[in-house]
């Protein structure tokens, strides 16, 4: 077989345009076969590696071979820029309706620890593998976060990016799990992160004191394989809305309302999981986010106390009702959620939501299209965009 | 590439003969004269000239990039990108 240059060079204008690097991608068939290089595609790389790179306008130069295995595939590959070495591809995180990791073939995983044996006997070797390997970034620390994180280094998570920039209180201790009276005035992510090393002391965590409203500190998130929204503040929730579908970074928000009574009596408890993946609506389409409040939360405090004060912004910081049994139902609802995205055991059409409305002790589910013309839409062009500038074409407070 | 010497006159309200344009080919810049070019008089620009081994390509930006033959007459332009690439890619082996 050969391929003529009008074939693929069109291809390098496309990836140009889309600010893409375009990557050469053969297969080697047979469940057999060996997916490495060979001394002819290294030829072949040779002959085209400038080429991608002058008339993609990238620096870099990428090659992909893929081998079928039963039930998967396996591969190899590389990114090269002009003057480095090549930087080999380690995994591939695929996602979608369901997500999964799969391993490069020059990157064997290592033997599972005997600990994990229960996990092991209920969704295989694989699932625990990808367990291993991911990257999970928790946005807020809190009732939700922390019991996000408590099950997430219990199931074999080991790489962490916990963001959140407040102090644990005394009445932060009442649901934070590892928290203890003696943290009061820590910062929560060190207290989680303290908590995630007395579990397991090699996972590595990294601990951000900061809003992902900083765009350093999205940043950092879109390094993630996948990241828990366990929040409160409406204008983080657009940013992870966006970090979902820019970076293809599967998002997994959730949130806690109780409501009580003028009498202090509890009237509802609910509780939401939105999985944001491709192809599903983002928090803004399904009207999650209240835009107002996620505007009056990016004000100077003094720009914000005027307009609060004038009407014109609403009322900020009031104390929200907050009970643990709720908020760690609601994290076992989220973290089961990343499980039946690996596994694979629940209904199909999978849905994207579930509403827990436990006053009622019942539970739905829902699936929601992206709004037409919405960066959330496939034809907005915006999935998988990657680095843009500004950063998610979003505007950042300085 | 031609000779400055007008071998062919500027047609009306086009630049003055002699008038030079800044054209690219594989990302290395070269001054030629003529107002019109074929991809086999393209071909000779490069020191090395291009090989048959290799396709020629005008850099159409944002539209698909077109593909020159040898007698394919090109209007040259200050600022027009050319590239070369592999003509056939075996993949296989
Ligand atoms: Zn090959
Ligand atoms: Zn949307």
């Amino acid at each position: 077989m050969t391929i003529a240059s009008e074939g693929y060079v069109r291809f390098l204008g496309e990836a140009e345009r889309l600010g893409a690097v375009p990557i050469w991608v053969h297969t080697h068939p047979g469940e057999d076969s060996w997916p490495k290089a060979s001394r002819w595609d290294n030829e072949v790389d040779k002959q085209i590696a400038d080429l991608f790179r002058l008339r993609s306008g990238t620096e870099y130069y990428s090659m992909l071979i893929v081998s079928p295995r039963p039930r998967c595939f396996t591969f190899t590959g590389y990114l090269q820029s002009e003057s480095g070495n090549p930087v080999p591809f380690g995994r591939a995180w695929i996602v979608g309706d369901r997500i999964a990791s799969v391993r490069a073939f020059d990157f064997p995983a290592p033997p599972l620890h005997a600990a994990f044996d229960r996990n092991v006997r209920a969704f295989g070797g694989g699932i625990q593998q990808t367990l291993a390997d991911l990257c999970v970034g928790i946005v807020g620390c809190g009732g939700t976060g922390s019991a996000v994180a408590e099950q997430l280094v219990r199931l074999g998570v080991r790489d962490f990016v916990l963001c959140d920039p407040d102090q644990l209180s005394a009445s932060n201790v009442t649901r934070v799990f590892g928290s203890f009276p003696t943290d009061i005035g820590r910062d929560k992510v060190d207290v989680v992160a303290a908590q995630l090393a007395r579990i397991a002391p090699e996972a590595e965590i990294r601990a951000n004191k900061s809003m992902i409203t900083s765009e350093e500190t999205a940043r950092e998130l879109c390094e993630c394989d996948i990241v828990f929204g366990c929040t409160d503040d409406n204008a983080g929730r657009l940013v992870l809305s966006r970090l979902a579908t820019y970076f293809l970074t599967p998002v997994i928000d959730c949130g806690v309302l109780l409501s009580s009574g003028a009498g202090g009596q509890l009237l509802g408890i609910d509780g939401r999981v939105t999985t944001l993946v491709p192809g599903q609506a983002c928090l803004v389409c399904r009207g999650r986010i209240d835009t107002k409040r996620a505007g009056t939360e990016l004000m100077t405090p003094g720009e914000r106390k005027r307009l609060e004060e004038e009407g014109y912004a609403p009322a900020l910081g009031r104390v929200e009702p907050a009970v643990v049994t709720f908020t760690t139902l609601v994290a076992a609802t989220a973290v089961s959620e990343l499980l039946e995205r690996l596994v694979g055991y629940g209904p199909e059409p999978r849905p994207s939501e579930i509403l827990l409305r436990c006053h009622d002790r019942e539970i739905s589910t829902n699936l929601q299209e992206p709004g037409p013309r919405h960066y959330c839409h496939p034809d907005s062009g915006k999935l998988g965009l990657g680095v843009t500038t500004p950063f998610l074409e979003q505007t950042w407070p300085q | 590439m031609s000779n400055a010497e007008g071998t062919k006159p500027g047609h009306p309200g086009g630049p003055p003969p002699g008038h030079e344009y800044h054209i690219q080919i594989d990302r290395v810049h070269y001054k030629v004269t003529d107002e019109t070019m074929t991809g086999l008089q393209l071909r000779q620009v490069p020191p090395a000239q291009i090989g048959p081994d290799r396709d020629l390509f005008e850099v159409v930006p944002g539209g698909t990039d077109r593909k020159i033959g040898d007698a394919d007459v090109v209007e040259i332009r200050d600022g027009k990108r050319f590239f070369t690439a592999p003509a056939q890619i075996n993949p296989g082996k």
